[in-house]
């Protein structure tokens, strides 16, 4: 009971963000939605599958920007009822993952190597750095790297497995970092030529599920 | 007479020995801190004691970084590290930062009182609508880890707002199992933080003894096992090493060369050993009457004291300089007559001196009073060793004239009485007056006190490191915080926190960390329960209920406080910076940038003490060196109207010249050697002033045909000053070398200039043919 109260807190500090992050997390999400806003209606370049053994995830170059929709479902252990939520999100390897729910009403979340930024109305209340969470970082790592269509550096990490077959193909993940391992048992991407869908089952037996649609690139 | 003198003499210096002995058995009751000199006994002791307890927590602990650019292989090379240096039984590892963790279990029952200012700032404004706002917000981030066991038992996930709002300071720090790592992300190195508490006292010399090699040893192991190894050492002790290492090298370098300079010089004068042992014997004499009159009126002693009082040497030989020239071929052929010879002058220079130096002991400052009952004590005990001890011990016979000696010595003597060098003279005076004003606007003050530690380069760089790796809280301001009680304290932190709130916006901080921040005080948490219990009656949480399908319960935040134990929870070792003790608090403040109106804020409250170490100590500085100017001038004054009873107006200003325009022409002539204008100048010209003043005193006290042997007596004592304090300037330890330079151009100026304070006395340049 004790172990596991320790569990649930040390997610709690994990989760709850912090409040006092500083100004860098709020000027990256600054640049973040800034650069993004201006550059929306570039052109729409879609790159070409190739080869019969099955999709290839595209691969963003340093100045393209991937963006799409994402319903999310969070199906909390011992609740009847998933919490869902849908939106958009945009994603450059420049700026990272920017994230905006619309529904049920519009919160933006950044997450980027420095760590994550919450803000509601426009004002922040969630912040936590990569390295206040370790885990974060392994975690927007891998997402980096997926939706970046890095596949070298996904295959040789520690814990990865890829399935493929004509239509998709499968990334397990199973963390081997001993922070991230406590709280993540499994990350699940499936894809084409983009990522699909992303599974985070939780130790604790919590399954949060996002699905990616209506995806393209954006060239400046 | 003399038997008299003598007994006086072997009671007073039995009766200093005695109760310095006696005040040593208890341990050195020396102050080696040159903070503890400059701090004056203005502030209320729990501050003093805060203070204290702050200090010594840095000073024990020390900090080192192991890193490699491989994770496993730092890691596995950081822990043989760390065992080895454990076994040297000097260290014991610091408990890990793991409070968070252990604070949280504690603090989780209570979280139906415990809010962030932000939260509660809402709900005391009735906006339940923006706390549930921003949960809802969290509930849906799948990368912020809510889950739904803490959902379930917080589900407006208050509580862990409460624990990461209150930050601990050290962002960049992560942990791995039991090692606390840093990132240099651009690098892509990886780095151990190793933190060591120190068994015993950083500024001892046997602990560093033990703990250098020890390290030095553990560090070259490490290396030559794992290459690309790098090590970053930080903490009180390796500076005070440095410095003690330094201080040593250079006293027995600079020692050694004065020692041996001043016994090659008496002896090719004197050509006996003789005037060597006397000098020491009344040096001696002075300095251990000055220790013994120290210690009886302040209980302890700071060593920098010890170290100015020793420029008690410069007066003490002169004494015996004055002496020993007199037997040079004189008429006084007699002991007695050489010491009846020269006791007026000695008198006189005695008398003036204590004069000056007891003007510095009205001023308010410990440090002050302490170097100025040192030296008038050590003059007075020097001047005893000559007149009652001299005549008892020293048989020698009037020596040959050491005719060269005394004809060089003369010259400056020479120099202005000749009538053909008149114009010589007058541009000498025009070149002294142009360097006096040019210099004069170029003067700079010095205050501040890392300027004059002068610590060393590679350690600084180091030390810079590990601060930029590990966001380490060295910001040196803070709040401390005094009431009766715990709770007490934490109610003045939260209305003080209140208060700082406009102030960050306004930018005059940016923050503050503070122990109210996540224990709140009784009355806090009795009405955050409140507020939380409002919240939960309110229409808004139906929003909550419709995004996770679950029926709401007041119940989930659990019952009001009443097992709060605010001992328990105040000991959490997470905690301990913040807490000097019972009611007695620190609020950390960060990136200050008005200092003035936090101090302001805290003139309001007399539980409220802004702390800013290095600005206080600066402003003391500055003040010191201020009073110390002041008391020269007073000082100046006091001496003036002394020498006008014995001389004449006319006469007394005549003496005091050469002294005065030393005084005045070295900080002139120091400023266009670049060298700024500190308290420590100040100090070394109020040794100026009192050996210049030595120099006047015995040409007007001697007899008119012993003229050759007071110049040679000068000359001698002022030579032996310059290598005693002159080599300082080469001192690579800022302070030491401040005054070394001021000595030596003041000492130079003041003997050149002598024989003007006697020029009535002087009117035939036949003499010198």
């Amino acid at each position: 009971m004790r172990q596991k109260l320790k569990t649930l807190l040390k997610m709690a500090i994990l989760g709850g963000g912090c409040l006092m992050m500083g100004q860098i997390a709020v000027a990256n999400f600054v640049v973040a939605q800034d650069g993004f806003d201006r550059n929306a209606d570039t052109q729409n370049s879609m790159a070409s599958t190739s080869g019969s053994e099955g999709p290839v995830p595209v691969t963003l170059d340093d100045t393209q920007r991937l963006q799409g929709r994402f319903e999310q479902s969070r199906h909390l252990s011992g609740f009847s009822k998933a919490v869902d939520s849908s939106g958009i999100f945009r994603f450059s390897k420049k700026q990272g993952l920017y994230w905006r729910t619309t529904d049920p009403f519009d919160t933006i979340m950044v997450v980027n190597e420095d760590g994550m930024a919450q803000f509601v109305d426009g004002k922040p209340t969630t912040m936590l750095t990569t390295s206040q969470n370790p885990a974060l970082k392994t975690f927007f790592d891998v997402l980096e790297t997926a939706m970046g269509g890095n596949w070298g550096s996904i295959t040789e990490r520690k814990g990865a497995t890829l399935t493929q077959d004509q239509n998709q193909w499968t990334l397990t993940f199973l963390p081997a970092d001993d922070e991230m391992a406590r709280t993540i048992s499994q990350l699940v991407l499936t894809g084409d030529q983009f990522v699909n869908s992303l599974e985070i089952k939780k130790t604790n037996g919590d399954l949060d599920h996002i699905r990616f649609r209506e995806q393209v690139i954006r060239t400046p | 007479m003399k038997r008299i003198a003598a007994v006086v003499w072997v009671l007073v210096f039995s009766l200093s020995v005695g109760f310095i002995i006696f005040k040593w058995t208890g341990g050195p009751p020396l102050k080696t801190d040159f903070l503890d000199l400059v701090e004056g006994g203005q502030t209320a002791l729990w501050v003093e004691e805060a203070g204290n307890r702050l200090k010594q927590g840095l000073s024990e602990r020390l900090w080192l970084l192991v890193g490699h650019d491989d994770l496993e292989t730092g890691q596995k090379a950081a822990e043989a590290l760390e065992t080895s240096l454990l076994q040297t039984g000097i260290l014991t590892k610091a408990p890990l930062s793991d409070g968070m963790e252990a604070l949280a279990t504690e603090l989780f029952p209570h979280r139906a009182s415990l809010l962030t200012a932000e939260d509660r700032h809402d709900l005391l404004q009735r906006d339940g609508e923006a706390v549930v706002t921003r949960a809802l917000a969290r509930i849906l981030s799948p990368f912020g880890v809510s889950d739904s066991d803490l959902i379930t038992k917080d589900p407006f996930l208050l509580f862990p707002t409460v624990l990461t709002a209150f930050d601990d300071g050290k962002k960049h720090i992560q942990r791995r199992g039991d090692q606390i790592w840093v990132e240099d992300t651009v690098k892509g190195r990886h780095y151990a933080v190793l933190t060591f508490i120190l068994q015993g006292e950083g500024f001892d010399a046997q602990v560093q003894d033990t703990l250098i090699p020890a390290l030095e040893d553990a560090e070259l192991q490490a290396k030559s096992l794992t290459p690309d190894l790098e090590v970053l050492r930080f903490g009180a002790v390796f500076y005070a090493a440095r410095g003690l290492k330094q201080g040593q090298g250079e006293a027995s370098l600079f020692g050694g060369i004065a020692l041996a300079g001043i016994i090659l010089m008496t002896w090719l004068v004197f050509r006996g050993v003789r005037p060597l042992a006397l000098n020491l014997m009344t040096i001696g004499s002075g300095i251990i009457v000055g220790v013994g009159a120290t210690l009886l009126l302040f209980g302890e002693m700071h060593i920098m004291a010890l170290v100015f009082g020793a420029g008690l040497i410069g007066i003490a030989t002169d004494y015996t300089f004055h002496y020993c020239c007199e037997g040079l071929g004189s008429e006084n052929t007699t002991v007695l007559a050489r010491v009846h010879a020269v006791t007026p002058g000695l008198t006189m220079g005695m008398v003036s001196s204590c004069l000056g130096f007891l003007i510095l002991a009205i001023t308010p400052f410990p440090g002050l009073q302490q170097i100025a009952v040192f030296s008038a004590a050590g003059l007075f005990g020097a001047w005893l060793c000559v007149v009652g001890l001299y005549p008892v011990l020293d048989v020698c016979k009037v020596r040959k004239r050491p005719s060269l000696a005394l004809r060089t010595a003369s010259l400056s003597r020479y120099f202005w009485v000749t009538p053909s060098l008149r114009w010589v003279r007058i541009g000498l005076f025009s070149g002294l007056l142009v360097a006096m004003v040019a210099g004069a606007s170029l003067i700079k003050t010095q205050d501040n006190v890392s300027a004059l530690q002068s610590l060393p380069k590679d350690l600084r760089h180091e030390e810079l490191r590990i601060v930029a790796l590990t966001g380490m809280n060295t910001a040196t301001q803070a709040f401390l915080i005094s009431g009766e009680t715990d709770d007490e304290a934490l109610q003045v932190q939260e209305a003080l926190l209140d208060s700082l709130t406009p102030l960050i916006e306004e930018g005059v901080l940016t923050g503050a960390q503070s122990l109210a921040q996540i224990v709140p005080s009784r009355e806090r948490r009795t009405e955050n329960f409140e507020l939380i219990q409002w919240l939960l009656s309110q229409p808004t949480v139906t929003r909550w209920e419709a995004l996770t399908g679950m029926p709401f319960q007041k119940e989930m935040y659990g019952p009001p406080d009443e097992t709060f134990d605010l001992s328990t929870i105040l000991s959490n070792p997470n905690l301990s910076a913040f807490r000097l003790g019972e009611g007695l608090h620190l609020m950390r403040l960060e990136g200050v940038t008005a200092r003035a109106r936090l101090a302001t804020l805290a003139e309001q409250s007399e539980n409220l003490y802004y702390l800013d170490t290095a600005f206080r100590i600066n402003t003391l500085m500055a003040e010191y060196r201020y009073r110390a100017l002041i008391s020269l001038a007073f000082a100046i004054g006091v001496i003036g109207l002394f020498l006008t009873f014995r001389y004449g107006p006319k006469k007394a200003s005549l003496a005091l010249f050469p002294p005065v325009v030393a005084v005045i022409l070295t900080p002139s002539l120091l400023a266009l050697m670049g060298q700024d204008l500190s308290l420590i100048n100040v100090m070394a010209l109020i040794l100026v002033l009192a050996i210049g003043l030595d120099f006047v005193l015995f040409r007007r006290e001697a007899h008119a045909e012993a003229a050759e042997r007071v110049d040679l007596a000068n000359v001698l004592s002022a030579l032996s000053s310059l290598m005693a304090f002159g080599l300082l300037a080469m001192s690579e330890m800022a302070a030491l070398q401040s005054f070394g330079l001021t000595i030596a151009v003041g000492i130079s100026l003041a003997c050149f200039l002598a024989p003007l304070g006697a020029i009535d006395r002087y009117s035939k340049p036949d003499d010198f043919a």
